[in-house]
């Protein structure tokens, strides 16, 4: 897997040029972009619904919006995988304005975990399993920003302009949710 | 609590090689350390997930979706921005199996929207022109290759408006070969820089341009075509010869790019001379019984794979069908040169309505072959290269007398006048072939190619069951030609679009119940600057 970790002005130079062609109208260059990001995209829409089969069909209206919206990219000085992440966002909240029903995973429930052993809890080190359904029970902001941050591995710049909120507001959700994070795989540690 | 930014800066300095999670964790005060460390692994815990199988597509899904992205038709849309940088576009359009091409505008429209259409357009054309003189000029997009995004996307962009211009489909297979011929200079330049990728770009674009080309020629269908097949075949052919050059002195990667372009021209040639063979009507111009226009056609079409297109040259003076031919009057675009030979519906007028407003005969437009009732058409009595040919079409005058339209709820209605259309349709009642002795006008076009003439056509019979009059616009709209340069791109060919410019008012009874229906119109060349009465 390529690095994920590109700063903004560190975009591959491939990347760039793929980029550049896919907004001249190259099929093919977008195909290669598609080949590249298409696991993150799916990864982090993933996040987003909790379930493959939802997870396919957001991701591949994400594409298909990226392809028609291609053409219109512009080189802002963030990495590419920003502007398809932000069409992932949009859809993803197209897809729950549509559903309505949108149940909020706030549950006051994670948030009783005081107590615990906290240097036990350190070293702790738990299973793809547990952790990814304890971030999908994060409220929507601290997923986001846990998604953005630590599997798409944007940095904070480009979390905040995703997010629309400033850096300093992006590293308070990104504790938070961590804090959250924590007390979701400690309530689980406790139910088994 | 630590503060927020603390747990940031931490991973921050772990992820750079600041020192072990450890070695950074002991610089903090114990209660610090207890805080923060289950957070850092934490977060270095789910950074793990980034490499998660389980949350991977599955291969069968990226290869489908891969497979639908490289076949997608993705229609030209509005720019939305919802909130200023982020492009949302949810709607989209998918094609399977279908090269990208710009959706044709619908072939009916009121004239109100065609002229706001214009007016934005001709407003993004001159937007283009501001932005390309900042960034280097219009002439440095026309030079520009794919290499050059900013200036190529404005050189497309150009193209797009042209094409979004077109005011018929015959004018728009003209414009889709130049853009065919332009990408072809581009694929030239290419080689010869040894550009392998950009050929390859070039070549897939130069054969989707060839597709749509041979699609709107195909849309258009063969008896509207003022371009024929043979025409465009030629065309063609001239660029097979100019890629087989290319080819030759093309470095080895090259080559194989430009194969693909040489491939697909081969294959558009070959459909293009099939689809002229099973049109014989096309080459020949037979003068029909029913036609009221003759053409006379002294050059016919080259001989496949002729190199040579036979389009007329620039010329000043009008082109046949700009003063002859005018059916399809709700088109304001202007007519299609041979739709005359296509019988109309059971109306009767010198506009040809559409069927479906009479309702009792299938559309002459998507049946052009058909006579009315639907019965086998009788020879054409003009083939489409009478539009092709190299000629201009001498400005038809009204005819005296018979140009007044019949009041629209007359039920047995005067006689139609076609001052100017050869076509027998404007006069027919429903089911009937036009009288044989409608004199039509001539077309004579001389041998050399130069200006076609066309003489008056009488008053066609009155049928009793229509009335309708139509006049020529006082001064008929010239043949705007379209420039096609060659592969080499120093020669330059005409390709003729018509824009007409006609009053009319037909009324036409429909059989069935008796009820009359009147329409008054004008057919505005576009560009001509004179709108609806």
């Amino acid at each position: 897997m390529k690095s994920l970790e590109k700063g903004r002005s560190g975009e591959d130079p491939d990347i760039s040029v793929w980029v550049e062609q896919a907004v001249s109208g190259d099929r093919e260059a977008f195909g290669k972009l598609y080949d590249l990001y298409s696991e993150r995209v799916y990864r982090h829409v993933y996040y987003k619904v909790g379930n493959h089969a939802e997870a396919e069909d957001l991701a591949a209206q994400v594409w298909m919006n990226a392809l028609r919206a291609i053409g219109r990219y512009k080189q802002m000085g963030r990495p590419f995988i920003v502007w398809l992440l932000s069409i992932a966002n949009n859809q993803v909240i197209d897809h729950y304005r549509a559903q309505k029903d949108r149940t909020s995973i706030d549950d006051p429930g994670l948030w009783l975990s005081d107590g615990l052993d906290l240097e036990q809890e350190a070293i702790r080190d738990y299973n793809n399993t547990e952790l990814r359904e304890a971030i999908l029970q994060l409220r929507p902001d601290h997923r986001k920003v846990v998604v953005l941050r630590f599997i798409d591995g944007l940095e904070y710049a480009d979390i905040a302009a995703i997010m629309q909120k400033n850096e300093g507001a992006v590293r308070v959700i990104q504790h938070r949710a961590l804090l959250a994070l924590r007390k979701v795989l400690q309530a689980k540690v406790r139910a088994q | 609590m630590i503060p927020d930014d603390l747990l940031a800066r931490s991973l921050e300095e772990f992820r750079q090689g600041k020192g072990s999670l450890e070695a950074i964790l002991t610089r903090f005060p114990y209660d610090t350390r207890v805080e923060l460390e289950p957070l850092l692994r934490l977060a270095l815990q789910v950074e793990r997930l980034r490499d998660d199988t389980e949350t991977a597509p599955s291969d069968a899904f990226r290869a489908s979706l891969r497979s639908q992205l490289m076949r997608a038709t993705v229609e030209a849309e509005p720019v939305v921005y919802r909130n200023g940088h982020t492009p949302h576009a949810p709607e989209f359009e998918v094609v399977p199996a279908a090269p990208a091409q710009i959706t044709p505008m619908p072939a009916r429209r009121t004239l109100f929207p065609r002229r706001w259409q214009q007016l934005a357009a001709s407003f993004a054309a001159g937007a283009l022109m501001v932005a390309g003189a900042g960034v280097g000029g219009a002439q440095a997009a026309k030079d520009s290759l794919p290499d050059q995004p900013l200036l190529y996307s404005l050189k497309l962009a150009q193209e797009k408006v042209q094409l979004t211009l077109a005011s018929s489909e015959d004018e728009r297979v003209g414009l889709y070969l130049q853009i065919a011929g332009t990408r072809l200079q581009e694929l030239s330049r290419a080689t010869d820089a040894g550009k392998t990728d950009l050929a390859y770009q070039l070549s897939q674009k130069y054969s989707q341009t060839l597709n749509q080309a041979t699609s709107s020629l195909q849309n258009n269908g063969p008896q509207k075509n003022a371009i024929s097949n043979t025409e465009v075949a030629g065309f063609v052919a001239q660029q097979v010869t100019s890629l087989q050059d290319l080819q030759k002195k093309a470095p080895d990667g090259v080559k194989e790019a430009l194969a693909l372009a040489l491939s697909a021209a081969q294959g558009v040639h070959s459909d293009l001379t099939v689809s002229e063979s099973s049109a014989p009507g096309q080459q020949v111009a037979p003068p029909a019984p029913q036609a009221t226009t003759t053409a006379v056609v002294s050059d016919p079409p080259p001989p496949m794979p002729s190199a040579t297109i036979t389009v007329p040259e620039p010329s000043p003076a009008p082109g046949p069908s700009s003063g002859i031919n005018v059916t399809g009057g709700t088109e304001p675009g202007g007519s299609i040169p041979n739709r005359e030979q296509a019988p109309p519906p059971s109306t009767s007028g010198s506009l040809s309505p559409a069927p479906d407003k009479s309702g009792d005969q299938p559309p002459s437009s998507t049946a052009p072959d058909k006579g009315l009732s639907g019965a086998e058409p009788a020879p054409q009595p003009i083939p489409p290269r009478s539009a092709d040919t190299p000629n201009t079409a001498a400005p038809v005058p009204a005819q005296s007398g018979s140009d007044a339209p019949a009041p629209p709820a007359d039920p047995t209605p005067a006689p139609a006048e076609t001052s100017a259309s050869p076509e027998p349709e404007p006069s027919e009642p429903s089911g009937a072939t036009p009288p044989p002795s409608d004199k039509p006008p001539v077309i004579s076009v001389p041998p050399d190619g130069g200006a076609a003439t066309a003489s008056p056509t009488p008053p066609p019979a009155d049928d009793g069951k229509g009335s309708g009059g139509l006049t020529p616009a006082p001064t008929p709209t010239p043949s705007k030609g379209l420039t096609t340069p060659d592969s080499s791109g120093d020669k330059h060919r005409v390709l003729p679009s018509v824009r007409p410019a006609y009053e009319a008012e037909v009324g036409f009874q429909q059989p069935s119940n008796g009820v009359t229906i009147s329409i008054t119109g004008a057919l505005v060349a576009p560009d001509d600057g004179r709108g609806m009465p």
